[in-house]
């Protein structure tokens, strides 16, 4: 049974405050659709463009004796508040 | 990868001398390492195809072929370590041996430390950290953090005009307090009951497997804030990691109270600058541990608050006090050596003297480690403890006797009572951040009637005051003091 102690009162405010869990996407379309959807549309493409810039990758096809790893999108809430996107690779997949 | 024990060090003694500390990170630090093999990725979600290269025309599917490394990739770490490394050595950068991702400027006194994507640069001054930025922005994509505030998830306050600086890890204990639904809970003074003692569950006690990894989730979240900069609660932790195969009640019952502890103290950390002197402790508690096998522990103390510390069940069960101490002591030497390398390289050899000095309370431990003559008792000491001796010899390491009272690394060998808890916490540097804060307030008053001539000794003495008060202060006390932890 928790017994409310002046000495500890006000901590206990700060830790029901902190533990608010904030809502992370899980896939591009949850994230472009939920409410925060400009700040994670803006994140994304933030990504999209410095991934064009770094020449990445080429597009061409896929040779015949090759197969293609899979990849994913990723948001995350930095603790400081900025929203991120990031292509991850599904790099379990290779050989 | 960067320890916490190097970043400690650094940033220890960029207190002490008054440096610039800054973070930089590197925006998809990962794009910038070339790839060597040929990887083929799917396209990703969302990515437009040019209408150019449309499936009209092949027969296969289209893919990306990667240029360069993305995150994911099993050789994306490699490749950008090698990429920033060479960067470091154009502009004249020593990667130092003892921590590879320590890299030092001997010309312009720059140290740089790397973590994957995050950079920290300390150096004496502004122009010699915006030469380096100039560089590194000129080369990658780079955003400017600032004063470096958190690393790792550790948060960094400094107080410049006192030169102290505290290392805390609060918004983390908050965190996992709520995930393992702890944030109501009872606080603690100690993070171990030391009328507790863990045995290992009944035999017929089999924890489901769910059970098993709730455990040990909430032993490893323990363990990082363990890490980063509580080692008081170090000997807590290490004691419930060794049940996490089977835990029973009473096992947890004991991780509670660590979070319990942490619930009361989540602003405790480390508090360079207030006291200032430089140490080594070992220490052991011979077959304390439920299969016999002693438990040791050291710290090491830089500018006033522990870099390095370890509290662990020794491998081998011990015959006597002094073997488990002599054990304990070559673990010890060990850091030791290591810390002597990483201060040589960062150019502080003014603190090697210190660190080389290894406290010790036991009489019998220093007489074996200093003459190798041959004893009944000690001739099947293994061989690899041994070492130490040749250190002894070189005079690379030096003993101290220490009472047991004033030994410091008691607090990772056993559950101690309160008043020695606490005693011991200062003596590793630990401090409150209100206490932290309360500095800044008696700085101010103290510009009128305060000597600005205070030993450090003065100064260390007036921290522990105002430690023990807040353990006997009132709640006002604490609501006060919240709103600006908050902020911090």
């Amino acid at each position: 049974m928790w017994k409310p102690s002046g000495l500890f009162a006000s901590q206990t405010q700060f830790a029901l405050l902190a533990g608010q869990e904030e809502y992370e996407p899980q896939t591009l379309t949850d994230a472009l659709n939920c409410n925060e959807r400009a700040e994670w549309r803006a994140a994304w493409e933030s990504e999209l463009t410095s991934l064009a810039k770094n020449n990445t990758w080429v597009i061409e096809p896929l040779p015949e004796d090759r197969s293609a790893i899979g990849c994913w999108w990723l948001f995350k809430k930095k603790e400081d508040g900025r929203y991120k996107a990031r292509l991850v690779a599904k790099g379990y997949s290779q050989q | 990868m960067a320890k916490f024990t190097t970043i400690r060090l650094l940033l220890a003694l960029s207190c002490e001398n008054d440096w610039e500390v800054e973070g930089m990170d590197v925006k998809t630090a990962f794009l910038n390492g070339e790839l060597e093999e040929r990887i083929y990725m799917e396209i990703p979600e969302g990515v437009t195809v040019p209408a150019n290269k449309s499936r009209g025309g092949y027969n296969r599917p289209l893919a990306c072929r990667l240029i360069k490394s993305i995150y994911g990739l099993k050789q994306s770490p490699r490749t950008w370590y090698a990429r920033i490394h060479g960067f470091f050595l154009i502009h004249n950068f020593t990667r130092s041996d003892f921590d590879h991702s320590l890299f030092i400027n001997y010309e312009k006194q720059i140290i740089l430390l790397l973590y994957v994507d995050d950079v920290v640069v300390a150096a004496p001054s502004m122009q010699l950290i915006d030469w380096i930025r100039r560089k590194l922005h000129h080369e990658f994509e780079m955003t400017d953090l600032g004063p470096l505030r958190t690393f790792l998830g550790i948060e960094i306050q400094r107080n410049r005009s006192e030169r102290t600086l505290h290392l805390s890890q609060s918004k983390y204990v908050q965190r996992i307090l709520h995930l393992h639904k702890m944030e109501l809970c009872n606080p603690a003074q100690t993070p171990a009951d030391h009328h507790v003692r863990l045995e290992r569950s009944s035999p017929s006690f089999e924890a489901t497997l769910y059970e098993q990894k709730r455990y040990q989730s909430a032993v490893g979240s323990l363990m990082y804030a363990m890490l980063g900069s509580r080692p008081d609660i170090a000997y807590a932790v290490s004691k419930v990691s060794q049940y996490s195969i089977n835990p029973d009640t009473t096992h947890w019952t004991v991780v509670k109270r660590i979070f319990r502890y942490l619930a009361g103290t989540p602003n405790r950390g480390l508090c360079y600058g207030i006291q200032g002197e430089g140490n080594g402790f070992t220490d052991a508690d011979w077959g304390s541990g439920d299969d016999r096998k002693s438990i040791g522990g050291y710290a090491f103390v830089l500018n006033g608050a522990a870099i390095a510390w370890n509290s662990k069940k020794q491998s081998t069960v011990a015959l006597s006090f002094t073997e488990a101490e002599y054990m304990a002591l070559s673990q010890a030497v060990k850091e030791s050596i290591w810390l002597q390398g990483i201060l040589q390289d960062v150019g502080a050899r003014q603190h090697l003297e210190e660190i080389r000095n290894i406290n010790v309370d036991n009489q019998g431990a220093i007489a074996l480690a200093r003459n190798a003559e041959f004893h009944a008792r000690t001739k099947h000491i293994d061989i690899q403890y041994h070492f130490l001796r040749e250190h002894v010899q070189n005079q690379t390491i030096t003993l101290s006797y220490c009472p047991t009272s004033d030994m410091t690394a008691d607090i990772f060998t056993k559950a101690l009572p309160h008043p020695s808890f606490i005693k011991h916490s200062i003596d590793l540097g630990l401090i409150d951040h209100s206490v932290f804060l309360l500095q800044d307030t008696i700085g101010d008053n103290h510009t009128t009637g305060y000597q600005d001539n205070a030993t450090p000794q003065d100064r260390s003495e007036e921290s522990t005051t105002s430690e023990d008060t807040w353990e006997d202060s009132t709640g006002e006390g604490w609501s006060c003091e919240s709103p600006a932890l908050l902020q911090g």
